[in-house]
């Protein structure tokens, strides 16, 4: 149980996705203009993560580590990724239309969304078990979903500020704010450390 | 009519099978070639890091009996001047992988981190060459937790960390004693 | 367009890192050394032209239907082969790009040349496309992983700069805001640089992203939805 704890909190404050090991900067900043939208995307990459990781991990143990062909993970994974996306899709357009409302946008986009390839493969090499995996990938999603939401906030007060040299407005101002918001998640770093320690 | 069906749902499916079994065979072929060396190299790199944690150590053999909770492998000198253990024990972000190096006394030479995934610049405070110096010339660690032994210092703020460490000479040493010494 | 043209494009003008904004993710991460950077953008070309040559081969076979699956089969082939000979000749460079390297396939710059140049133009032409952009990247992430490099740990090349001065490296620029924060500068310097020659990028673009199209239009139906 600890351990689990342990993993989620380093993967939602120490290690963030986004704000510490650079996994899905694209929709990090191209997203996350928006607070609902932004939220959507987070709520989104969640789930996908958790579905990849609940198909992708036992792919690798049952069937790619028993035959020795280790050799195919990415490709294996990528396709299963992929195909994934295009179910849920599906699934939420016919079933569940308020959700695929709210959610179904942002499906396409994930497939290429390189934390959800990176939370799968991460989750093979760093030795997790089934269940560590599965929580390790929620952590994920929400460790994005809170960058996502904070990064909101700040980029909705940004687009008041006056007085942004010419040249930095944009882009380059935009990433002194996640500069600023990844240095502040590094104040975490040993908060986890100091509960379960 | 017939026609179009299969141009429009049949041949999709034949291009996008044959792309995926080539790769794969191309896959195949590369792996083939690459594999002897990525092992040799993996083995060189192996036997370099023994060498750091046992230095009168030159090349190793697997020891094949039976290891002891926690051990992933034990490696015994070809010379017979000691063994390199290596085992794992639970740290904060996954387990943290130590060798220990210990001579035909039962003595630890040296100690290093082989993999972790501990947070940069707190756990890894934890793996310095300075910190993991003071395991050098025990015999033995009086076992449980590091907050228990008065020899070992953990670092403040990477308890965790430290126990992992700690914990996994522990069982390396219990190791030397599975195996009954350096035969 | 002349073939040189086809290929210095993505070298300044079409940059792929500092004017179009793809492949934020391997560009923050891997920059810790100019080496690592140089690596990466290396691994990455390869897997771009070789994607390149092989889809433009293939344009005619691949049904529209599956073509994005078709790409990214072919894409991971190559990926896993940079992987696999990183791992047997480079195994350093194999060990400090670590996850980045197989998450070169979901790297936006090679799906997105791929469907936008490799599908539609011949195989010499997309080769030289994939060259240019391919060196575009590569000087963006060596250029960057030099400055942090510099500033982060004292070395340029692993080569100690700062021996012998009471300068203490600023380790900062090589943690992720240290990342974040010479991108910025350095797409400023670009913007600075390029003001009236260029079309100045304002957002975070999806032009040269093979989702452009379906993202796009989601977002547009999203807005007029409410």
């Amino acid at each position: 149980m600890t351990s689990i704890l342990i993993i989620m909190f380093s993967v939602i404050l120490t290690n963030n996705f986004v704000l510490s090991q650079f996994l899905g900067i694209c929709p990090f900043l191209g997203v996350s203009k928006k607070l609902d939208s932004a939220v959507g995307m987070g709520v989104a990459v969640t789930f996908v993560m958790v579905l990849a990781t609940a198909a992708t991990w036992p792919i690798e143990v049952y069937i790619l580590d028993r035959y020795d062909m280790g050799y195919l993970q990415t490709v294996v994974f990528i396709l299963v990724i992929a195909s994934l996306v295009q179910l849920v899709e599906m699934t939420l357009k016919k079933y569940m239309p308020p959700l695929y409302k709210s959610l179904g946008v942002f499906l396409p986009l994930i497939t290429t969304n390189c934390a959800v390839l990176g939370v799968t493969i991460m989750n093979i090499t760093d030795g997790y078990n089934y269940i560590e995996s599965l929580f390790c990938s929620v952590g994920a999603g929400i460790g994005f979903l809170l960058a996502m939401v904070l990064f909101a906030g700040l980029r909705e007060k940004l687009e008041n500020c006056k007085g942004i040299p010419d040249c930095f407005q944009g882009v380059p101002i935009t990433l002194i704010t996640a500069s600023v918001l990844s240095m502040a998640f590094m104040g975490f770093s040993g908060v986890v450390e100091g509960i379960f320690g | 009519m017939k026609n179009s069906v299969f141009r429009e749902n049949v041949f999709p499916v034949i291009v996008l099978v044959c792309i995926c079994l080539i790769t794969t065979l191309a896959l195949a072929g590369t792996y083939n070639v690459a594999n002897p060396k990525i092992v040799e190299n993996q083995r060189k790199e192996a036997d370099e890091a023994r060498m750091l944690v046992l230095p009168s150590g030159d090349s190793f053999t697997q020891y094949e009996g039976k290891l002891s909770e926690g051990v992933i492998d034990c490696y015994i000198a070809d010379n017979k001047s000691g063994m390199a253990v290596t085992a794992e024990y639970k740290g904060f972000g996954g387990n943290v992988e130590v060798m220990v190096g210990i001579d035909a006394g039962g003595n630890v030479t040296g100690v290093t981190v082989t993999n972790h995934s501990e947070t940069p610049g707190l756990g890894t405070k934890a793996m310095t060459e300075k910190y993991l110096s003071q395991y050098g010339g025990l015999n033995q660690v009086t076992g449980g937790h590091i907050k228990d032994d008065p020899d070992i210092d953990a670092i403040t703020g990477a308890t965790i960390t430290s126990n992992a460490v700690y914990c996994s000479v522990e069982e390396a040493l219990e190791q030397f004693d599975e195996c009954g010494g350096v035969k | 367009m002349s073939k040189l043209q086809i290929m210095t494009k993505g070298i300044i003008k079409e940059n792929p890192v500092l004017v179009l904004l793809l492949g934020t993710c391997p560009t923050l991460a891997t920059t810790t050394s100019a080496v690592n950077g140089l690596g990466m953008g290396v691994s990455t070309m390869a897997v771009l032209i070789c994607s390149n040559i092989v889809i433009s081969l293939l344009k005619k076979v691949i049904p529209g239907k599956v073509r994005i699956p078709c790409y990214i089969v072919v894409i991971a082939g190559f990926v896993t082969i940079v992987q696999l000979l990183l791992k047997a000749y480079l195994p350093a460079l194999d060990s400090a790009l670590g996850l980045f390297i197989p998450l070169i396939v979901v790297n936006c710059i090679i799906l997105g040349r791929a469907e936008m140049f490799a599908s539609k133009n011949s195989v010499i032409d997309s080769a030289l496309d994939g060259l240019g952009m391919g060196i575009g990247f590569t000087l963006a992430l060596g250029i960057m992983g030099l400055i942090r490099e510099f500033f982060g740990s004292g070395t340029v090349f692993n080569i100690s700069v700062y021996a012998g001065t009471s300068i203490t490296p600023a380790g900062i620029f090589m943690l992720a805001p240290g990342g974040f924060f010479v991108f910025a500068i350095l797409v400023a310097a670009v913007n600075y640089f390029t003001k009236d020659k260029s079309v100045r990028k304002k957002e975070f673009g999806c032009k040269g992203c093979m989702m452009a199209d379906s993202c796009g239009a989601a977002c547009e139906r999203k807005e007029a939805d409410e």
